[in-house]
């Protein structure tokens, strides 16, 4: 069964993904909705791993092959990152710990901790919040982003320091999205997919809100009162490396998006409504790692290739190829380009990543 | 405010007269039809019949309606209440009247295999049914032989209502008896529902206990009419016998659902150790985290 609200979400932080990433790595310019597409789209990958393991429990899935399934899927999105690193990015790049390494990792550790009641979950995403910021202190987060980007040597010291707290999405404090996904999925549709409560996704709409609250709180206190607060003191909204606010924010996000969307549009609206805009969100949802990926080709490729045709570094023209709105124009062509080819890959029958990954680990 | 007994009254399968029958049941007695329920109430009951019996004398026999015919063709019952009807004692047409009622009772419900009963104790003709009494008595003893038979039929209703509810609890009961082994992680959202069982079977040997002191009674001596009717009745009923066999599967029930209990019980005390342990994990994974962390930061080359 699809969900409306799910594809919707999902759709919502590819668009956003795309067109931060076209404004940033063309124009140099980061939009303000930057740091919000990232977290939803691993928060929403622990969700549909709570209904696709509801779905294979329905159909009498051994225990067994769900975890040998859960680990070669997790692998293989490791594995692809690593490839998307190689060939999107530069060689040199291989280890810096992108959103589908983290979302790889987060899938081999929720086949671990899938029969965890969500109240454990939790204490570890608390855990995980807390303990962050003393990774990245005992790890000297500020050596690793000199030039603003992280910028590791090829060490086994750098490459462990890099997936656990400064790379760009470590698992500490990333991996808490995908396990409050997960844990949130749990508490929203039970172990058997059943339709959740009205209540249920009231109260997750409530504390998503009462967290964005904090962090807007937190967030204007640090700015309205600067000179009560330490110089020492991190910064108080960023994504690299993600600050407590953020976190606290983004968190307040998901939650509330997710609450608020399923009990608006998959409870209350009904099914047949705006079925063309459906439609579409499904389309991109099915296809979102296709998407994820085929964005960063679209756009990176070409700049490399064209710095090189013309004698120069490869990455002579990153940020600043284009100005800002030449970047959201492409940006917006490639979403409308997108949609149409993934049509014609339906019409054709031909498959994407996903039926790749699905064919290789189910 | 008073509460009517509802599980006197077998309302599933209303009493449908056989017309085939009652083609046959022309009297020329005029015969009295009562309905009759029984509520438990401390305050008497407006329309209260004979005196209070049962546990601290709080059950009151209440006649809601008291209607005669002549014709017992024209008998009716809806299966809502209780239907006595008194024969008057009348030497001629008296016996044949009770034996036609008996036939057309014991006809009236062809999906049950209970049958009447017919009593006669002293002169008194008793016909006793799950739905309906008929009593033959001179006037002068009707109030103390009805009470008496109304008395037994309450308890007799209230063993009727404890066996069918053990009968209707069986499945269930056979369905839950491997948690009496072995109680899961899959299991925990049954726990209420465990539990209600649990409750419900504790509820039936509450109602058990209080009745047998009703049903295992000695003999009254010097004996009455109305002690040898409760008596008869009894025996006739074989309500001690019935008595012992509900005691057998309340046994097993309440077996069933003390091992769930238990099993639950020493399932969920682990399950929060567990979790405890678990933290603790957690905890310690993260120090020693932070202590690769610290490590790895202090060896950097």
């Amino acid at each position: 069964m699809r969900y409306s609200s799910i594809d919707i979400l999902r759709t919502l932080s590819i668009v956003i993904m795309v067109v931060v990433h076209f404004c940033e790595n063309l124009a140099g310019v980061t939009p303000k909705i930057a740091g919000i597409g990232a977290p939803m789209f691993m928060f929403l990958s622990g969700v549909s791993y709570r209904l696709w393991l509801n779905g294979r429990t329905t159909r009498q899935l051994s225990s067994d092959s769900i975890n040998k399934i859960t680990t070669r899927r997790g692998l293989f999105l490791i594995g692809l990152g690593f490839l998307f690193n190689v060939l999107v990015w530069m060689p040199e790049d291989v280890f810096n710990w992108d959103v589908l390494t983290l979302i790889g990792t987060g899938m081999v550790c929720l086949g671990m901790v899938r029969q965890s009641p969500p109240f454990l979950i939790w204490f570890a995403c608390g855990m995980i919040f807390l303990i962050s910021p003393v990774l990245r202190q005992l790890a000297d987060w500020d050596a690793y982003w000199a030039n603003g980007y992280f910028d590791p040597d090829f060490t086994m010291h750098d490459l462990w320091q890099g997936f656990l707290a400064v790379g760009y999405f470590p698992v500490f404090p990333w991996l808490l999205f995908p396990l409050l996904g997960f844990s949130i999925g749990t508490v929203t549709f039970g172990e058997k997919s059943d339709p959740p409560k009205t209540t249920v996704l009231l109260r997750t709409c409530g504390v998503g809100f009462a967290l964005m609250g904090l962090a807007a709180f937190a967030v204007a206190t640090r700015y309205l009162l600067a000179d009560q607060f330490p110089a020492t003191w991190p910064k108080s909204w960023t994504m690299f490396p993600p600050s407590l606010e953020y976190l606290t924010g983004t968190i307040g996000w998901v939650l509330f998006a997710f609450g608020g969307a399923y009990w608006l549009v998959d409870l209350k609206m009904p099914p047949d409504s705006f079925k063309s805009f459906r439609k579409v969100t499904e389309q991109f949802s099915r296809r979102s790692l296709t998407a994820y990926l085929l964005h960063h080709v679209v756009h990176l490729w070409p700049l490399w290739l064209y710095a090189v045709w013309l004698g120069q570094e490869p990455t002579y023209y990153w940020r600043q190829a284009t100005d800002l709105n030449t970047a959201l124009l492409l940006a917006a062509l490639f979403i409308v380009a997108c949609y149409a080819f993934f049509s014609w890959l339906d019409r054709r029958k031909y498959p994407a990543v996903e039926n790749l990954m699905r064919w290789l680990c189910d | 405010m008073p509460t009517t007994d509802t599980n006197t009254m077998d309302k599933s399968h209303p009493v449908v007269p056989d017309h085939r029958t009652m083609a046959n049941l022309v009297s020329d007695l005029e015969l009295e039809i009562w309905e009759v329920g029984f509520v438990q109430q401390a305050e008497p009951h407006s329309q209260s019949f004979g005196r209070r019996f049962g546990e601290r004398q709080q059950h009151q026999i209440v006649r809601t309606s008291i209607t005669t015919t002549q014709q017992v063709s024209r008998l009716a019952m809806s299966g809502r209440s209780l239907t006595l009807i008194v024969v008057p004692d009348d030497p001629t047409h008296g016996l044949a009247t009770v034996q036609k009622l008996q036939e057309w009772l014991d006809n009236s419900d062809p999906t049950t295999t209970i049958r009447s009963q017919l009593l006669a104790l002293q002169g008194a003709q008793i016909v006793w049914h799950p739905q309906c009494l008929v009593v033959m008595v001179s006037p002068n003893r009707l109030e103390t032989v009805c009470q008496a038979v109304l008395e037994g039929y309450f308890y007799e209703s209230q063993l009727r209502s404890l066996e069918s509810t053990l009968e209707a609890n069986w499945d269930g009961t056979l369905a839950d008896a491997p948690l009496g082994f072995e109680f899961n992680a899959n299991a925990i959202s049954r726990r209420e529902e465990l539990a209600q069982r649990f409750r419900d079977v504790l509820n039936l040997r509450t109602r058990y206990a209080r009745l047998t002191s009703f049903i295992i009674v000695p003999h009254v001596y010097p004996p009455t009419l109305a002690s040898q009717i409760g008596e008869r009745l009894r025996e006739r009923l074989r309500m001690e016998e019935r008595l012992d066999l509900v005691d057998g599967k309340l046994e097993v029930q309440e077996h069933v659902y003390e091992l769930c209990s238990h099993r639950a019980s020493e399932f969920m005390v682990a399950r929060t150790g567990h979790h405890l342990e678990w933290v603790i994990i957690i905890l310690l994974g993260f120090q020693t985290l932070m202590w690769i962390v610290d490590l790895l930061a202090t060896t950097s080359p």
